[in-house]
């Protein structure tokens, strides 16, 4: 552990990622002592301001602060990437855990499903469904969840492959112990460093997906503010407002680099071997 | 290749009654190829390994059986194969009555608390994320010893100073131990459920020599005090010689020879035999101008266990081997009561 904040701390952009992410995250649970005003109110005298001292990245077409919206869009788009994440990773460690301690049938038949899922342009699976279920929250994120397990799985499954050959899982198994304590309780703990990681970079993946989502209006719906329907808004008035456009991109950027950067710095620092 | 004659004749040596544990025509073949894509399925390619090859012998309860060989030549399936950890390919198990390979899930979880294992490496063979209590406590919990955590913490106490351990190290995790401490500590574990029969799977041959003795002496300690059986796989002939009450020589997953300690070390009847004790350093080099021994070498590699050789599998790397080695695979016979060894020329 001691080894892990040495690597780790040496690794400036992985810091630097972390302290984004650890921003982001303050944003979105202090959203209502931080924005300056309520997000959804509608106030007709200024529309489409420039950024300004009242305003500070400007108002949108229906006067609207952006800058309140887009700390609100924090909390959505970070509870997207948490849930839908947490529901892949679930999936990922179970079929892959499975997978990797019974070889034969099972890791056969789990890992074609990895195949075929994967062989699956995930993104227009994900617009058809949303289209067939309904755009709202909690749809997206089981969506966005249940069609990116497949890299945990394969993670998991690898990791179980080595260990359950291990002598004290050998010890384990001599000494009685019934296969799902073993998985659990003695490989699972093993198998999770490359898991963290996968996590943290999925996301990253899933905010993206979510904004890309919430863009072709097939994501959060307005008025609910996410970065990605603030986009939308600033597309159809890009030629005179460009700040609608600007900072919620900006977000998405920085948020996703501050994600990729911490999750690589996490995976270096865990594995010193892949370092150069 | 030809059914061993001794085989079904298992050794019953010194015994009183049916031994603790008998092995007879025990084999394990690993597949080396798996099917490939575009092969009709089931047409598996018939490359194996033969890592045990028809091995058979017997322990009598209370008994320590050394079982000696190169690397790679089978000593450490056998245990395994013992423990149900790896599903032989066929022969035959009988533990305590039980027939291992017929026995169901039940049968063979009530077995386990009887038959235990010490592993070679002690830093692969304790889970680095539990505390040194938890992994003592788990057999307890599972086979439901101990009305309450506090009796078996008492008995998780209990062992840890039986293998020479303070109490506090229940609280610890494996990485704040040395090599010699996890050594005991899988020794305790293994002691937990108090069984008959232990397979000890080279359990110092990755310590230091110094802590190698200590953890010689405390197995001998606890074998003689539970009267246990071991089964102690090595490769150190002095070792072996000092622990075992009877030893068996494996080469490329036979049994060439298996005598008494003292029989084996004076008078070794296979070639094989020969050339490893002759190989093994001694503890007192002879004086200057005494009769130097004659040297008697192996040279080379076993053959590959995947395209074994006809005839005598030790043919390859025999100083005493004649044409008759190459045509025929020699038995395992009875020389004299107890002592067995395959080699066509002590008939």
């Amino acid at each position: 552990m001691r080894e892990f904040w040495r690597h780790f701390r040496r690794n400036r952009l992985a810091v630097a990622g972390g302290a984004i992410v650890a921003a982001m995250l303050a944003v979105a649970l202090l959203a209502p002592l931080l924005a300056p005003y309520d997000p959804s109110a509608i106030q007709v005298s200024s529309i489409l301001l420039p950024p300004s001292f009242d305003h500070l990245l400007g108002t949108d077409a229906l006067g609207r602060d952006v800058l309140s919206r887009m700390i609100y869009g924090t909390q959505i788009s970070l509870l997207v990437g948490f849930v839908a994440v947490g529901i892949s990773v679930a999936i990922g460690i179970f079929i892959g855990a499975l997978a990797g301690y019974y070889p034969g049938r099972v890791d056969t038949l789990f890992m074609r499903l990895v195949d075929i899922m994967l062989s699956i342009p995930t993104f227009f699976l994900i617009l058809a469904v949303i289209a067939l279920v309904g755009p709202n929250l909690i749809n997206i994120m089981i969506v966005i969840g249940v069609t990116s397990w497949m890299g945990v799985a394969r993670l998991v499954r690898g990791e179980f492959l080595a260990l359950r050959e291990s002598d004290y899982v050998s010890a384990a198994r001599a000494l009685g112990v019934p296969a799902h304590r073993i998985i659990f309780s003695h490989i699972l703990p093993n198998a999770m460093a490359p898991v963290y990681v996968s996590t943290i970079l999925g996301i990253a993946a899933a905010v993206l997906v979510e904004s890309s989502l919430s863009f072709l209006g097939l994501g959060v719906q307005p008025p609910t503010p996410s970065w990605g329907n603030i986009l939308t808004d600033g597309k159809s008035n890009i030629e005179i407002a460009w700040w609608l456009s600007c900072f919620p991109g900006v977000a998405i950027l920085v948020t996703v680099l501050g994600y990729n950067l911490l999750g690589e710095g996490l995976r270096d620092a865990l594995d010193p071997r892949l370092k150069k | 290749m030809q059914p061993i004659a001794a085989a079904s004749q298992a050794p019953t040596h010194g015994s009183h009654g049916p031994p603790l544990l008998e092995v007879s025509g025990l084999t394990k073949y690993f597949p080396v190829d798996r099917p490939r894509l575009g092969r009709p399925p089931g047409s598996r390619s018939q490359s194996v390994v033969h890592a045990v090859d028809g091995v058979s012998f017997a322990i009598q309860a209370g008994e320590v059986l050394g079982l000696v060989g190169e690397s790679g030549c089978g000593k450490s399936t056998v245990g395994r194969l013992i423990l149900r950890l790896l599903e032989p390919t066929s022969g035959e198990i009988r533990f305590e009555g039980h027939n291992l390979l017929e026995a169901d899930r039940r049968e063979l979880f009530a077995v386990r608390r009887r038959m235990q294992v010490i592993f070679q490496d002690p830093y692969s063979s304790l889970n680095p994320r539990m505390r040194i209590g938890d992994v003592l406590e788990e057999p307890l919990l599972i086979h439901g010893i101990g009305a309450s955590k506090s009796d078996r913490r008492r008995r998780v106490t209990e062992l840890l100073a039986q293998v020479g351990l303070d109490e506090s190290a229940a609280s610890k995790y494996p990485h704040e131990f040395s090599g010699g401490q996890r050594q005991r500590i899988g020794i305790a574990r293994a002691l937990a459920l108090r069984p008959a029969f232990i397979v000890a799977d080279e359990p110092v041959s990755s310590l230091d020599v110094s802590i190698q003795a200590q953890i010689i002496n405390l197995l001998e300690e606890l074998q003689s005090a539970y009267h246990l059986s071991l089964l102690f796989i090595a490769h150190d002939l002095h070792m072996v010689r000092h622990v075992s009450d009877r030893v068996a020589v494996m080469y490329l997953g036979r049994i060439v020879e298996l005598a008494e300690t003292e029989t084996l070390f004076t008078r070794p009847a296979h070639p094989y035999t020969q050339a490893l004790l002759a190989a093994a350093p001694v503890p007192e080099p002879p004086q200057p101008g005494a009769p130097a021994k004659e040297p008697f070498l192996l040279e080379g590699d076993p053959p590959s266990p995947i395209d074994l050789p006809t005839g005598c599998r030790f043919y390859s790397r025999c100083p005493k081997r004649i044409p008759a080695c190459q045509r025929e695979d020699p038995p395992l016979i009875e020389l004299a009561p107890g002592h067995q060894a395959a080699c066509i020329l002590i008939k």
